[in-house]
Parts: C-alpha cells; sequence; structure tokens
C-alpha cells in the first residue's frame, strides 16, 4: 500500500470522525466516501482494499465508543475489532470483485456491499445487544436522515453511499453519470414516507425532561446519607416544581437518578414526596422479580413506584447479571400509550419498531450516560434517538442524566436541548402521533434485499469471472 | 505517477513528482490521525481528571487520610503489627486508589463472599449482616466507581466517600473490615482489627 493511499484511508477516517463529533456535521459523510472509493481504486490487494476500509470505519468507531474505554477500557479496542470486521470484509470483497470483473461493477456494487457491510452487525439476531450499525447516525442532523423513515438505517446508509459514489465519479472525470446519480439520489431522499405527516390536527402532550447531572458519587452516598440524600431529592424537587407550575403533566427523570439501593416498594418520605409532585413521572432504577433483577422504568401511581418496562437490550458484560425484559408493549400514563426504552434499547432499531407496532404514540429513553464523561459517545447515543424519532415518526424524549438530553419531533429535528454536564430542563408540547412508517409496517426490508442482490451479485461475478468492462464492450 | 512507474521509465520529473506526492501524505497521514484520535485523547484524559476531581470532593481527601494513616512509616508503633501483606497492600492502594477502576464481577464476587465469612468467624460477628447489607446488590450497583482492583489484582476495596461504609478484602488472607461509622473513628478501630486479624490468620498466607 503506498503512502498516499494509507493517507487517503486516514483521511477518510477522519472525514468520517468529524460526522459524528458533537463540533462536527454529517455532510462530512459523502466526502469521506468518495475519499474511501478513491483508496479503494488504488490497490489490487484484497486484503489491502479490507484495510483500507476498516481504517477508514474506525473513523466512525472511534468517536462513538471511546466512551466505553473510560469504563471497560479492553472492551474499546475488543468492539472495535469486532464492530470493524464486516467492513474490513466488504473492503476485501469489493478489490476482489474489481479485479475479476473491473470497475463499473465494482461501483455498483459499492454502495450495496457496504450497505451490507453495515445491516449485517446492527443485525440482534448476529451480533446480539453488542452490534450495532454507525454510519446512519453520522446523519442525524442531515436531511439524509428523514429517508429513515422507508426502511430505517438501511436506507439512510445506501442514500448516503450512493451520494458518497457520485462525488467520486464528479472528481473522477464522468461528470454526467456522477450529477445523474447525485440528482437520483437526492430526489429519492425528497420523496416523503407515508405515515410521517399528521393527519389533522395533532394531539399534544405538555411534558418535561429533568436532567440533574448529579455526580455518580453523591448518588452512591446519598443510598448511605440520609442528608446527602434528602439534599439530593430536593434539587430534583425544584426542577420538578419549576416543570409543573409551568405546566408539565409529564416528567421524565433519568435511568439513575434514585439514590443508590433505593426499593421501589419502601421509598423513603422524601423520594416518594418528589416523584409524586407532578401529574406523571417516569424515572428508571431496578426491579426485583422472581426471575431476578431488572434494570427497569417505573412510574408513579397510586403513592408508589409501578413497573412499566425492563431494558431489552442489556450492556453486555456490565450488565450481565441482569434479567433482560421481553416486552415492547407501550406503557399507559395519562392515559397515553407511551413507548420507554432504557439506555441500548435505542441503538437497536427493531426493538423501537416494536414498541410503535404495539401502539405507542411517543418514546421515551431513559439513561445515564455518566460513565463516557465528555466523550463523544453520549451525543452517538443521541444520534440514535434521532433515527428512532424518524423511523417511526414519534416524538422523542431522550433523558441522559449527565447530558446531552433533548426532545425530538417526529422529523428528528432537535425542538431543545441539554448540554454535557449541564442542570436544568426541557419543556415541550409533544405531538402525539397514529400511524405507521413503512418501517414500523415492514421493517428493515431495504437492508434484507440489499443483501440478498448483493448475495447473486457477488456470486454473479465470482461464478462467470471476468466481465468486460465499458471500453471493452463498445469496441 | 508513482515512485516506482518513474524510476522504471527513467522520468526525473515524474520522479519529482512522487517525491513531493510521497511528503504530502505524510503530512495528511499525521494530520488526519491527529484529527481522529486528539479528540478522542482529550476527551478521556478530561474525563479522568474530572473524575479524580469528584473523588477529592467526595471523600477522596478522606480516603488519601485514610491511606496515609496506614503508611507504616508515619505510624511506627503500626508497623510493628502490620505484616509485609498489609505494607504491600498500602502501597498498592496508594498507587491504584482511583475512581473508574473495574473489578471483574466474579472475582469480586467469590473473594468478598469468602472474604466476609472468614472474618465473621475470626471476629465472631456478623460483618455483613449487621447492615442489613445485601452484598449481592452491593456488588452490582457499586460496580462503577467503588471497588478498585490492586495491580496484583488480588486486593478490592470499596469507599463510599467519607467513610460511611468502607470494606476491604483481601482474599489471600481472609480480612474483611467493615465499618459504617465516622470515618476517623472507624480508622482508629480498623488499625487493630487488621493487626489483630492478621495475627489470628497468619498461617493462611
Amino acid at each position: 500500500m503506498t503512502s498516499f493511499t494509507t493517507a487517503l484511508a486516514l483521511i477518510s477516517a477522519a472525514l468520517f470522525s468529524v460526522t459524528l463529533r458533537p463540533w462536527g456535521n454529517g455532510y462530512a459523510a459523502p466526502i469521506a466516501i468518495a475519499v474511501l472509493i478513491a483508496a479503494l481504486a488504488r490497490t489490487r490487494s484484497p486484503w489491502q482494499g479490507g484495510l483500507i476500509a476498516f481504517v477508514a470505519w474506525l473513523g466512525l468507531g472511534i468517536p462513538s465508543l471511546e466512551g466505553i474505554g473510560v469504563r471497560l477500557w479492553w472492551a474499546f479496542p475488543a468492539l472495535l475489532a469486532v464492530l470493524g470486521a464486516s467492513w474490513f470484509l466488504f473492503g476485501a470483497l469489493i478489490v476482489l470483485l474489481r479485479n475479476r470483473a473491473g470497475e463499473v461493477v465494482a461501483l455498483v456494487l459499492f454502495p450495496l456491499l457496504f450497505t451490507c457491510a453495515e445491516y449485517l452487525p446492527s443485525a440482534r439476531w448476529l451480533f446480539g445487544d453488542a452490534g450495532g450499525a454507525l454510519l446512519a447516525y453520522s446523519q442525524a442532523d442531515t436531511h439524509l436522515r428523514m429517508v429513515a423513515s422507508w426502511s430505517g438505517p438501511s436506507s439512510v446508509v445506501l442514500l448516503l453511499l450512493c451520494v458518497g459514489s457520485a462525488l467520486y465519479l464528479l472528481v473522477d472525470h464522468r461528470k454526467s453519470v456522477g450529477a445523474v446519480l447525485l440528482g437520483a439520489t437526492l430526489l429519492a431522499s425528497a420523496i416523503p414516507a407515508p405515515g410521517t405527516v399528521a393527519e389533522g390536527e395533532a394531539e399534544t402532550l405538555p411534558v418535561a425532561v429533568i436532567q440533574g447531572s448529579q455526580p455518580d458519587v453523591r448518588r452512591l452516598i446519598a443510598g448511605y446519607d440520609a442528608p446527602t440524600s434528602e439534599a439530593m431529592m430536593n434539587e430534583y424537587l425544584g426542577l420538578i416544581d419549576a416543570v409543573v407550575n409551568a405546566g408539565a403533566e409529564l416528567v421524565v427523570l433519568g435511568e439513575t437518578v434514585l439514590p443508590f439501593r433505593t426499593d421501589a416498594n419502601a421509598l423513603p418520605e422524601h423520594v416518594a414526596a418528589t416523584l409524586g409532585r407532578a401529574p406523571a413521572t417516569i424515572v428508571g432504577t431496578l426491579e426485583n422479580s422472581e426471575a431476578g433483577w431488572h434494570n427497569s422504568a417505573f412510574t408513579w401511581r397510586n403513592g408508589g413506584l409501578e413497573s412499566i418496562y425492563r431494558k431489552q437490550a442489556l450492556v453486555p458484560i456490565v450488565e450481565g447479571s441482569y434479567v433482560a425484559g421481553t416486552s415492547s408493549q407501550p406503557a399507559r400514563i395519562l392515559g397515553e400509550r407511551i413507548g420507554v426504552g432504557i439506555c441500548l434499547d435505542s441503538v437497536h432499531a427493531s426493538i423501537v419498531r416494536s414498541m410503535v407496532s404495539e401502539g405507542a404514540r411517543m418514546l421515551v429513553f431513559i439513561t445515564d450516560d455518566t460513565f463516557a464523561g465528555s466523550t463523544t459517545t453520549p451525543y452517538t447515543h443521541l444520534a440514535t434517538a434521532v433515527l428512532r424519532a424518524v423511523e417511526t415518526a414519534r416524538t422523542t424524549m431522550f433523558v441522559n442524566e449527565s447530558g446531552p438530553s433533548a426532545i425530538i419531533d417526529p422529523r428528528g429535528r432537535i425542538v431543545g436541548s441539554l448540554a454535557l454536564g449541564e442542570a436544568g430542563y426541557l419543556m415541550a408540547q409533544a405531538e402525539l402521533r397514529e400511524g405507521a412508517t413503512p418501517f414500523v409496517l415492514l421493517g428493515d426490508w431495504l437492508g434484507l434485499l440489499v443483501l440478498v442482490v448483493s448475495a447473486l451479485g457477488t456470486a454473479g461475478v465470482l461464478v462467470m469471472g471476468k466481465v468486460p468492462s465499458m471500453a471493452q464492450a463498445r469496441g | 505517477m508513482d515512485r516506482g512507474s518513474a524510476e522504471s521509465y527513467g522520468d526525473d520529473r515524474g520522479l519529482q513528482s512522487a517525491a513531493s506526492v510521497e511528503r504530502s501524505s505524510v503530512g495528511l497521514t499525521i494530520a488526519a490521525c491527529l484529527l481522529v484520535v486528539l479528540p478522542t485523547v482529550l476527551g478521556i484524559g478530561n474525563t479522568l481528571t474530572e473524575r479524580s476531581a469528584t473523588a477529592a470532593e467526595f471523600g477522596g481527601d478522606g480516603w488519601r487520610f485514610l491511606i496515609d494513616e496506614f503508611r507504616p512509616s508515619d505510624q511506627p508503633g503500626a508497623e510493628s503489627r502490620l505484616a509485609e501483606d498489609q505494607r504491600v497492600l498500602l502501597a498498592g492502594v496508594r498507587a491504584q486508589c482511583r475512581p473508574g477502576t473495574q473489578v471483574p464481577d466474579q472475582t469480586s464476587s467469590s473473594c468478598q463472599a469468602e472474604a466476609v465469612e472468614r472474618a465473621a468467624a475470626l471476629q465472631g460477628r456478623p460483618f455483613a449482616s449487621a447492615n442489613d447489607m445485601d452484598l449481592t446488590l452491593l456488588r452490582r450497583r457499586s460496580g462503577d466507581h467503588l471497588f478498585v482492583e490492586l495491580e496484583d489484582g488480588s486486593i478490592y476495596l470499596f469507599l463510599a466517600a467519607d467513610a460511611v461504609f468502607v470494606t476491604l478484602v483481601h482474599p489471600a488472607l481472609g480480612l474483611v473490615l467493615y465499618r459504617r461509622a465516622p470515618f476517623e473513628a472507624a480508622w482508629t478501630g480498623t488499625v487493630h482489627d487488621v493487626a489483630s486479624l492478621t495475627e489470628h490468620d497468619g498461617g493462611t498466607r
């Protein structure tokens, strides 16, 4: 691999990383893809092709997963290796196919194969709860996110790869083909999906997000020390009072705001007073059932906490001793059906799709990314909630105890947010939606379709051998 | 044109051009690497710095005090009572005590359970149940920050800020010190407990 090819792979990685950083922008992704194609075009070795693609993917993997390194250092490189393996494989494959069938075939297959490279790691049946694709989340702040309502992350990824390919063709002196592809892609992205537009005047619910930003050590001490517990809960009480006085009916607190060792069945008086202040409150804490311990969400009802959801996607290793929930049934709160997810649940589109299929009119994700500190990981986590909002066309509240928290409208626009480490609240009139997008109805059908087409195309090229290039065909 | 092609054609201008591309490539490679990695290094670095500050605010000073009190050189009286293992332990604590360090669940579980049992038997008092503590729950809930793994991987400590609660486990010695009392008072007693437990349990080392 020449030094220039290495540089191209790293430039692609750098541009990808810019798309996920809080100070970056998702519009850098198509350029990163064009640079990746240029790097792949300069090698004839499938191994080098795999390496180039893997290096480029590190630009997505490092910012997204770096927070895990703070918590469990060895999990960071391990996850990079496991989740980046698909890009290595498909990078090698695209070079192999180009060697056999020529550049045109490789350029046609590139968006398809790399859509597969993103689709497979996100398949929960294959990688479990640790799985997850990242490229789609780079588009949370761009117009391309809107196509997620068609088929979830795969539709975003396929269109993004087409735009990147078009840019490559434009720069590579194939301007007419590039322009047509770019135009067609942008046109396709502008077609609104059914179920994304509210019919008539939508109902609304006054909601509030509370971000306490309490140091986790203080929450832990509060479990042993009553004065600390009271002081801490008083701070939450102050925030809740403010939003209730301003008219909020549903107040959502983070995943771990209750003092350490709080028993949901025997709440201290000051904790109960805090949670009972609003007409409806959602909060997370541990739940003990016959099956074992669950990471659960509760709502305040009839003077006590009532479990409404058990986390399905448990964090591997860290939450190894918990029992996963199996139900995606929305909770009934204030007469409305609300889909509730905890932490890693927001990464898995299939879980959220089930919530909406079962009738959720709004989504709430509670989490605590304090472990990730001031890394980029919490921002990528927020980006997952943005995609989930677009896919399902539902108002989504993302409540992260240490921030960033946000209220996201059904089109994926962040209507209010709290910064990392900031204590405060957000309020909004949350639109309650009915209806189903193509993604809610059919799931990630495009990812599956692309997988089948890619497999057939790849098999065809490998079986038929060398395909004549366009120039040869014309001659 | 790359360097190989230029050389094979004897193309001087091509060689110059190839050399220029290589020089640019090195610069671009370094810049790209920095753009990917530097924010990560800064993010993780800032996080660890913030954690240290939090630890200091919520008991870090107390913890250092605890270590100082334990240091044999500062406590000639204690030195004579402390075995070599404790000195290693204290040195390890000094070097390693920082929030955010993880302990493998299984290890801490078995060590803690065994050590609690043995220590309770030695001292004739039920350490864990004295405060109605569910150790299983404790292990799960406190896994984030308050377990500390020492260099040799054999000693674990649980500390909550101003010594509201301290557990110290040494699997090899079977020691557990468990207190729920004001820090200073607990610590005086703890030094004594360590010494007496060590004396009683000398044969296990």
